[in-house]
Formats: C-alpha cells, structure tokens, sequence
C-alpha cells in the first residue's frame, strides 16, 4: 500500500486527490466507477491502472485505449511500466502526476517586493492620493517647461489625456495577463504605471539639471541613456511580475535585454552611417537652457574659459595640431 | 536676417546681355571661351573667358572659373575656344584666390594680344566688357564705371552693365580698347563688378609657377596672408560703440561691414519681445562651388518674455549655430565645442554662457572656421551675441574671439 498524491491538471484547472495505491491497483478513466474519475472525452471509461510492484515501485499501464497514453513523453504500452514519481501521464488532454504522501511539500515562497508594493495601495483612498499626485507632477512639469503661456484647459486636457493612456495600458496589459497569469492584476498595473510615470517625470527633472549644469554633450548622452534605461528595466521586470509566472532572475535578464535592444535598434541607424554622413555645418551643444535659479554650478573667469578653448584647435582625425 | 545682396557669380547666374556696337570688332577675336571638363563625364563643368596679355601665350581669367581643375587636377582638364571655334588645352600657371584670378598658359599663342591701361579709370568713363554669355557666342556688354565698391575690403569696381555667366574672366576695356578690368561677378541687373586690371597685371608679372601638388598650400598661403592685416586692423582699432536694446555695443565696424536689423513688433501673437541686428563683412573667398572661406559674421539678438515664466522662456533658448560659410565633409570637419559659465557682471538672477566652436579646413592646414555665442539670461531676459569667423589662423581666432568677448559683455 502506498500514500500518494495524484495531481490532476485538466482543462478546469489542477486538482489534488489523496489516495492509496496497493497491489490491486488503482483505475483512472472515465467511468463513474473509476477509482479517479476524469472528465475528458478523449479518455477511455478504463483508461489506466497505477499498482504497487516488487520493492514498492509505483507501475502504470495502459488498459488498451482508443488514444493511448504517454509517460514523460514516451508512448505507453499494454504491460505495466515502472513510473516515476513526478513524471507526467498524458492521457487525452489530461495531464496526471503522482506524488509520495510522505515526500513533503517545497518551501514556501516569499511575497515579492512587487506584490508588496501593490499591496500599500490595496484601499481606494491610496490608489487615488498616488493617482492625483501622478496627475498633478505632470502637470507641472507640462507647466515648467511649455512651449507658449498655459491655461487651464490646456493643463486639463494633458490631465486627461494622460489618465486615458494610463487606463488604456493598464486594461490591454491586464487582459494580456490574465491570459498568461490568469489574473489580470489591473490594480498592480495602474500602481506601475502611476509610479512609473511620477519616477519619469522626476528622471527628466533631474536629468536637466544636471545637463543644464554640466553643459558636456557625450555626458549628457550617457546620463540619459542609464537614467531612462535603468527605469526602463525597473518598470519592465515589474510588468513581467504582475504579468507572468517568470523567476527573479528571468525578470531581470528579461527585462535587461529588451532595453538594450531597442537602445541598440535606436541608435543602430548612428552607428551605421557613414563619416561623411555624420558631418554637418551645426555646432553641437547641450540643448537644455533653464533659469538662473537653477544653476549651481561655479562661473570660470573668462581668462580660465579661454585657456579651454585652445584644445578645440586640436582635431583627432587631422593627427592633432 | 539679412537683406544683404547675395553676389552671384557669373557662372551661375541669368539676365539679358545688352550688346554695343562700337568699334571693337577687331576685339571679339582677342576672348577666348574657357571650358573645365572633366574626361571621365565626357562633358564640361564650367565655361568662363578669358583673354591673351603677353605675346608668350598668358592668359587670364577669374579662379572660379578654373577652381573645379584646382580642387581636383586628376579629374578636370582646361580647355579654350576660339572666336573662331579653334580649341586646345590649357595649361594653369598661377592663381589669386583672394581676387578671384587665374593665369594660364596657352601652348599655342596668337600674335595679338590686350594690353592693361596705363592710364587711371575715372568714374562714369564707359567701360565694354566683353565674354561668351552661357555659350551663346561673344558679347560686348558696354556700362559706366562707378568707382570702387564701398563696403568691400578688397578693391573691386562697381560696373553698372549686365554681366551674364560665362563671361566670367573676360576683359573688361576702356575706349582705347586696354584692359581696365576683369569681369567677375553680378548682384542683379546692370550691377556688375570688375577686378581692377592691376591686380591680373600684378598676377601675370609674377612669373610664377605653382605645381598641382602645392595648389591647397598655395590657397591657404593666399588666404593666410589676407587674412593677416584684415583682421588684425579690426584688433587693434577701437570699436565705435552703437547702442543696441539699451547696452553699449557696437556695429558697422569698418566701412567693409553692414548691419541690419529686425524686430518682431509687427507679430500679433508673440510670447517673447525681439529685436536683433547682424553685421557682415562684405568680402569673403569663393575656393569651390561648396566651399568658401573668410567670411566675418556677428549678430546681437535681444528677447524679453512678454507672458513666458522664467522655466517657459529658457526653454525657448536653443544654444544652436552654424556656419556661415559653405563647406562640406571632404574640406571641413565638424564643429568641436565648449560651452561654461563665464564670470560676468550679473548678480544671482542671472549668469553669461559663453559657446566656442571650431572646425578645421582639412586640406587648409592651420585654417580654422570658429564660432562664438555669448548667452547673458536673467529671468525674463537675455542678450545673445554670436560671432562667425571662417578661414583664421589659431592666434587671429582667439584674439578676436576676446576682443568680441570684453566687448560684448
């Protein structure tokens, strides 16, 4: 006599059954008196049997079936065979799995800190306040840095506008993963993309400073590539946690290589030109110009900036001067 | 920006030849048709004139008209055509990038050939141009002279007769049929301009030789040696102060520049109040039909935000320039810029970038084109200065570039 667990994963789901298997044997079908009764269509009323063997090996046969079964992939035939444990028993659409009782069960898993950070906005009170101050950044940086005066209405239909994305996103990557988790997870998904936004707009901030400060064109190049690229990943690996069933590590490899392959894509059309196409007449410079109140950095005398200007008259591609 | 008056060079440009009918016959056999033509296309790249001044076969013409040869010797030939359709090769001697002239030899000579004027060209004396407009044969094209052109540094003759492309190098004669002048270039109808006969007389005595390996070291001797006194004069002269938008700046610092300005007071929707000036200096060095060199540039721009807040009135700042003279990849390289805060006058609401910018001739050794931008932000307003120099020696650009700079701020 042997405990086991039998896992039956089905198109209704995954159900456990305890049950016990000794010499007699146990029968898996479709019929009602069936000791685990399946309700598969391409199951036979007597489709299988599990009984104990010498030295208490667990064996499967295949009762001469209209579709057969297979175990771990290979085709079953009318004598018992061995099985072992964990293996999968195809049979229809069925998939069945036997398990030793006294095996014990895997650890259990800790929450991620994504389920953990969806779970602080579990209330509508906080999903709102993070929602309003989403809105309400971008709004103000929309204010900051508009191209002409701001009214309003303008700042209410980029509002608006915004929360309509979000809300479109948020259902099309929910019901994207219901069909791969099961879950849609839209709460999850609006808490990213609230927060994914927020940090954007913050990013952006941060990085004009710093820029307007610099004034060093590669330098700015490089700060925006790993800024935007780091929250690129963040918000990535955090799609792929609300969204699938994929490890830690998957996530981050994932998420990694997908950012650095649309940075590659956008700048392969750079790296592949031709010299001659990269030549133009326009000087190349920092773009961001902000107010006063937002420079910190030192002012150089115009004897010291000068000095600087003379290593501009050294050209790399003419070997120096 | 400007309403400058943009030369045109005879090559390229279209208008009516008023032809005289003097007696100048005996005159029509003495100007050949230059032809560049390049073998491998198997047709010719430019057409100009030229004509015969020594018994030995010289013969001048503009540089323009041969500058596609002198940019590519492997690649072109020089080639004339007699009045009478008689053709040959041509062989170039010398040239003079800075007044647009070229000698070349003829291997083959005539026994008549155009003296220059001994005597001075007096204003409203009648001038008779002559030249093969766009290949449609020789024409004489007869007009008063009106003295030299002001607001050029260089000597150049204003001559109100219509010069067509094509005649481009032909002589220009007095009454006595000597030469008083080299056709070179137009502005527009019956507004022509001639290089003083001096200056091609000055060329074919020369007596010199330049080989085709040192032609890019002989444009940038040339233009080196231009570029000295005309610049340094500018350095050591003070800049008469011109008031504009309130600061003490300056404007028509020699008689060789121009300045225009603008403002968009007219605009009826306008965020940011403007008003800018830019001066020109009038000369600057044709070396090939993309690429030229020397030309003297700055602006000043005022702008004060009219209903922008200080953030919105930043961002509408694009510290962007470029060059004011044509080049392209094979000739120059790209701009190398830096950009700081430079100490100024100001107080914490506001503060000066100063932009420096330089690209290298590649084939111009130690020329450089240079761009400066000086950016004094306040809240609400800012002042940008710019500064184009093109074809400048290290020194020269960076003298310059300070002089602008302590003036300017």
């Amino acid at each position: 006599m042997k405990q086991a667990v039998i896992q039956i994963h089905d198109k209704g789901g995954v159900r456990m059954e305890k049950v016990s298997i000794g010499r007699g044997g146990l029968t898996v079908g479709r019929a009602w008196s069936s000791d685990v009764i399946l309700q598969d269509k391409y199951v036979d009323p007597d489709h299988l049997t599990l009984s104990v063997g010498d030295g208490g090996v667990i064996l499967v046969a295949d009762l001469a079936t209209t579709n057969g079964s297979s175990v771990a992939g290979k085709r079953l035939s009318g004598e018992a065979k061995p099985y072992r444990l964990g293996d999968v028993i195809k049979i229809g659409d069925t998939n069945i799995r036997v398990f030793d009782q006294s095996a014990g069960v895997a650890a259990t898993s800790l929450r991620s800190g994504w389920y953990l950070l969806a779970e602080k906005f579990n209330s509508g009170a906080t999903i709102t306040a993070l929602t309003l101050l989403t809105l309400a950044f971008a709004a103000l940086v929309d204010w900051l840095f508009a191209a002409k005066p701001l009214n309003a209405g303008d700042i209410l239909i980029s509002v608006f506008a915004l929360l309509v994305g979000l809300l479109l996103c948020a259902l099309v990557l929910g019901f994207i993963a219901k069909l791969i988790r099961g879950e849609s997870g839209l709460r999850s998904l609006w808490v990213l993309g609230c927060i994914s936004i927020l940090l954007l707009n913050v990013i952006s901030l941060l990085l004009m400073v710093t820029r307007f400060n610099l004034q060093n064109v590669d330098v700015a190049h490089w700060l925006s590539v790993i800024g935007f690229g780091a929250l690129s990943v963040w918000g990535l690996v955090g799609l792929f946690s609300y969204m699938s069933y994929l490890g830690t590590r998957n996530k981050w490899i994932c998420s990694i290589l997908i950012v650095l392959s649309v940075f590659a894509f956008i700048r392969s059309d750079e790296w592949l030109k031709e010299d001659h196409e990269l030549w133009n007449a326009y000087s190349r410079t920092e773009e961001i110009t902000l107010p006063p109140a937002l420079l910190f950095k030192d002012r150089v005398s115009a004897d010291e900036y000068q000095q600087e200007t003379d290593l501009l008259f050294d050209f790399e591609e003419l070997g120096g001067s | 920006m400007t309403k400058h008056l943009l030369v045109g060079f005879l090559l390229f440009f279209m208008a009516h030849a008023a032809i005289a009918q003097e007696s100048f016959e005996e005159y029509y056999d003495l100007v050949y048709q230059i032809r560049v033509v390049s073998p491998q296309a198997g047709s010719k790249s430019s057409i100009g004139s030229g004509f015969q001044v020594s018994k030995d076969g010289l013969i001048i013409t503009n540089y323009h008209v041969v500058s596609a040869y002198v940019q590519s010797p492997e690649t072109h030939e020089i080639e004339y055509q007699s009045h009478t359709g008689l053709k040959g090769g041509l062989e170039l001697l010398d040239f003079d990038v800075v007044n647009d002239l070229a000698l070349l030899r003829h291997s083959n000579p005539s026994e008549r050939v155009l003296s220059f004027a001994s005597s001075e060209l007096k204003k409203g004396e009648t001038v008779y141009a002559l030249g093969n407009p766009r290949d449609y044969g020789t024409s004489l094209v007869k007009g008063p002279n009106n003295g030299m052109v002001e607001h050029s540094y260089d000597d150049q003759i204003l001559f109100s007769g219509s010069l067509n492309p094509g005649m481009s190098g032909g002589p220009a004669l007095n009454a006595d049929g000597e030469v008083v002048g080299v056709n070179v270039a137009t502005a527009g109808s019956q507004l022509s301009f001639l290089v003083p006969a001096a200056k091609a007389e000055l060329l074919a005595r020369a007596n010199r030789v330049v080989v085709q390996e040192d032609y890019q070291e002989e444009i940038t001797r040339q233009i080196k040696v231009w570029q000295r006194p005309r610049i340094q004069a500018l350095l050591d002269q003070p800049w008469p102060t011109e008031p504009f938008a309130g600061e003490p700046l300056f404007g028509e610092i020699r008689k060789d520049f121009q300045c225009w300005g603008y403002t968009n007071d007219d605009q009826k929707e306008r965020y940011v109040a403007t008003a800018s000036k830019s001066c020109r200096a009038g000369n600057s060095l044709y070396l090939d039909s993309e690429l030229r060199a020397g030309e003297l540039y700055f602006s000043f721009a005022h702008s004060e935000s009219l209903s922008l807040t200080a953030t919105q009135f930043a961002r509408s700042i694009k510290p962007w320039m470029s060059a004011n003279n044509e080049s392209k990849f094979e000739h120059s390289t790209n701009y190398q810029c830096l950009a700081d805060f430079v100490e100024g006058s100001e107080t914490e609401k506001a503060y000066t970038r100063v932009t420096t910018c330089v690209r290298a001739f590649k084939k111009l050794p130690g020329l450089f084109d240079s761009l400066l931008m000086i950016e004094r932000i306040e809240n609400k307003q800012k002042l940008v200065t710019h500064l184009s120099i093109s074809a400048l020696e290290k020194d020269q650009i960076q003298d310059f570039n300070r002089k602008f700079m302590e003036a300017s701020l």
